[in-house]
């Protein structure tokens, strides 16, 4: 009784842009704060019992794993502890194993039943990533198969000979495919596999998938599309095309695909994917039709796309469920022009794929109207996760902050 | 063109004039004249520079972007010693060779800019240390010099 009473206090200011939630979502939904400061969050994941476990780039205290608890159940997670001498961006659950992706290896945690904390040393997964920067976050997932995905993503933005360096032509092959730019697979139990030699590769062509998302045996994931296409080639590209190109794409892999990276971009205008410049493109000629994968859905140029999310819940009215949220950083790079993204946005699905547009589901979390710098953001939207209860768990990069999106309207 | 040949001429003369230590208060004053349309004029053409080779990354005010690409304004790099500030803008960080080695601390790498001329890295470092850093001019000659140590 006492819980509804808050819950419904808070659906009264929870809409409110800029009051209390700092973020906007569609009516009928209510935003609340449940932690602020847990530290620079990357990806989360919640726990059966309701528990919220927060991947950070940097050690909070030595540790790099913030594990959230609402131990009186008012909706307020006042208990955190951290844990795990790592840092990085993946993390994910399969019963009572925390995996953890760093950015050169991906390592576990047991971690028990009744235990808010892993326990132990962390064991070590695969290893072997290039150590190479650029792109060099692993994103995790477990998949229903049991197996564990990462995107390794390519220490590049085009392959090109002389690292973005204008009118440096692309390298073909690019050598890159060969260990980064795709989805690798490898055996979630076994320890010490080496990266690329025990794994395999699912999917290529994928410049930096940091959104993945495992689910009905296909991967779907958003990619950072390329970057400085004007500066690299300012023949053929004006700045304001940059802004505009290429679009981010969502994929629905499955084994084998090839996203099309470094040899193509998709232009969301055109609706059509791309000759890059590196390989002979002129802003103007198509890829090879039928070579590579299709997007299932063209996003906003450098939008970051950091993680996305299938509703399985049934909270949610019947719109949203089996539909897709991903998660938008927010873009850096597309001066002259305004930055962009720094939101969270929702695409209806039906039988796997997109049925719609895709809409802006919550916003409002760079605080600002006009953003020229990420630095000016408030906060920035990077991971995603589902409670058991089929709530909506967003986190901040920024301020390490960590919304709850429930529903309390109707079902229309 | 033009402009710029005039810019390492001016360059050259008030750094002649500077070691000598002389002159009258006149010949003072014009010489600084010369010192600050030859600095002016690098400043205009670095600032070009910049918007075109750099910003992206560096934004439209020097300030960076966490964790990706480092803050100009405030960098103790860029207020810090020519010869090493131009070396590091030749080479890049965190690429293949000749680039230097990566802190770490950044996502992102910077590449090379052996493909700008002598006078463009001169202006686009006197651009920056200036507006972002409020320290004095990098010369073409600098650059040259430090260019065959690297090549």
């Amino acid at each position: 009784m006492f819980a509804t009473t808050l819950l419904l206090a808070a659906a009264a200011v929870g809409c409110q842009p800029g009051e209390n939630t700092g973020i906007t979502v569609p009516e009928g939904f209510t935003a609340t704060v449940i932690h602020e400061g847990v530290g620079s969050a990357r990806h989360m994941v919640v726990r059966n019992n309701g528990d919220i476990y927060v991947a950070l780039r940097q050690r909070q205290n030595g540790f790099g794993i913030a594990c959230l608890r609402d131990a009186d159940g008012d909706g307020s997670y006042e208990t955190v502890e951290y844990a795990g001498k790592v840092q990085g961006t993946g993390i994910a659950l399969d019963e009572n194993w925390l995996y953890f992706g760093e950015d050169f290896r991906v390592v576990r945690f047991e971690l028990p039943e009744d235990s808010l904390t892993p326990v132990g040393d962390p064991e070590v997964i695969v290893l072997g990533f290039a150590e190479e920067g650029q792109h060099a976050a692993k994103s995790i997932d477990i998949g229903d198969d049991g197996k564990l995905y990462i995107n390794c993503g390519a220490p590049a933005n085009a392959c090109q000979i002389k690292m973005r360096t204008p009118g440096s032509p692309g390298m073909e092959p690019c050598p890159i495919l060969e260990y980064a730019g795709g989805i690798w697979v490898y055996d979630a139990d076994k320890p010490n596999q080496q990266h690329t030699r025990d794994g395999v590769r699912y999917a290529t062509g994928l410049r930096n998938c940091v959104a993945i998302d495992q689910h009905d045996g296909a991967v779907y994931a958003v990619m950072h599309g390329r970057d400085q296409l004007d500066s690299l080639f300012p023949d053929l590209y004006t700045p304001e095309q940059n802004a505009d190109l290429p679009a981010e794409e969502m994929f629905r892999l499955e084994q084998g695909n090839d996203g099309g990276w470094p040899y193509t971009y998709y232009d969301g205008g055109r609706d059509e994917r791309m000759l890059a410049p590196e390989y002979g493109g002129d802003g103007k000629t198509p890829a090879e039709k039928g070579k590579y994968t299709e997007p299932i859905q063209a996003f906003p140029a450098h939008w970051a796309p950091n993680a996305v999310l299938i509703y399985e819940g049934e909270q949610f009215p019947e719109w949203y469920r089996g539909g897709v949220f991903v998660a938008f950083h927010g873009s850096w790079n597309r001066a002259p022009e305004m930055q962009a993204g720094y939101n969270v946005t929702f695409t209806p699905f039906e039988d796997g794929l997109p049925s719609g547009a895709f809409e802006v589901f919550a916003d409002g979390f760079a605080g600002v109207d006009e953003i020229r710098s990420p630095r000016q953001a408030e906060h920035r939207p990077m991971g995603l996760a589902q409670g058991p209860d089929g709530s909506l768990f967003i986190c901040d990069s920024v301020k390490g902050t960590v919304w709850r999106i429930t529903h309390t309207g109707g079902d229309e | 063109m033009l402009v710029l040949c005039a810019c390492g001429r001016d360059d050259t003369d008030a750094t002649t004039t500077s070691s000598a230590q002389t002159g009258t208060t006149a010949q003072t004053h014009t010489q600084t004249q010369a010192e600050a349309e030859a600095s002016s004029a690098s400043f205009v053409n670095g600032q070009a520079v910049y918007v075109q080779s750099c910003l992206l990354c560096h934004q439209h005010d020097g300030g960076g972007v966490p964790n990706m690409q480092p803050a100009l304004v405030g960098s103790e790099i860029v207020a810090g010693n020519a010869e090493a500030l131009i070396e590091l803008t030749l080479r890049g960080i965190g690429g293949t060779p000749p680039s230097l080695p990566a802190s770490g601390e950044y996502a992102m790498v910077m590449p090379g800019a052996m493909h700008l001329t002598d006078q463009q890295i001169a202006d686009l470092l006197t651009y920056i240390r200036q507006e972002y850093d409020n320290v004095g001019p990098v010369s073409a000659k600098e650059v040259a010099a430090v260019r065959a140590e690297v090549e």
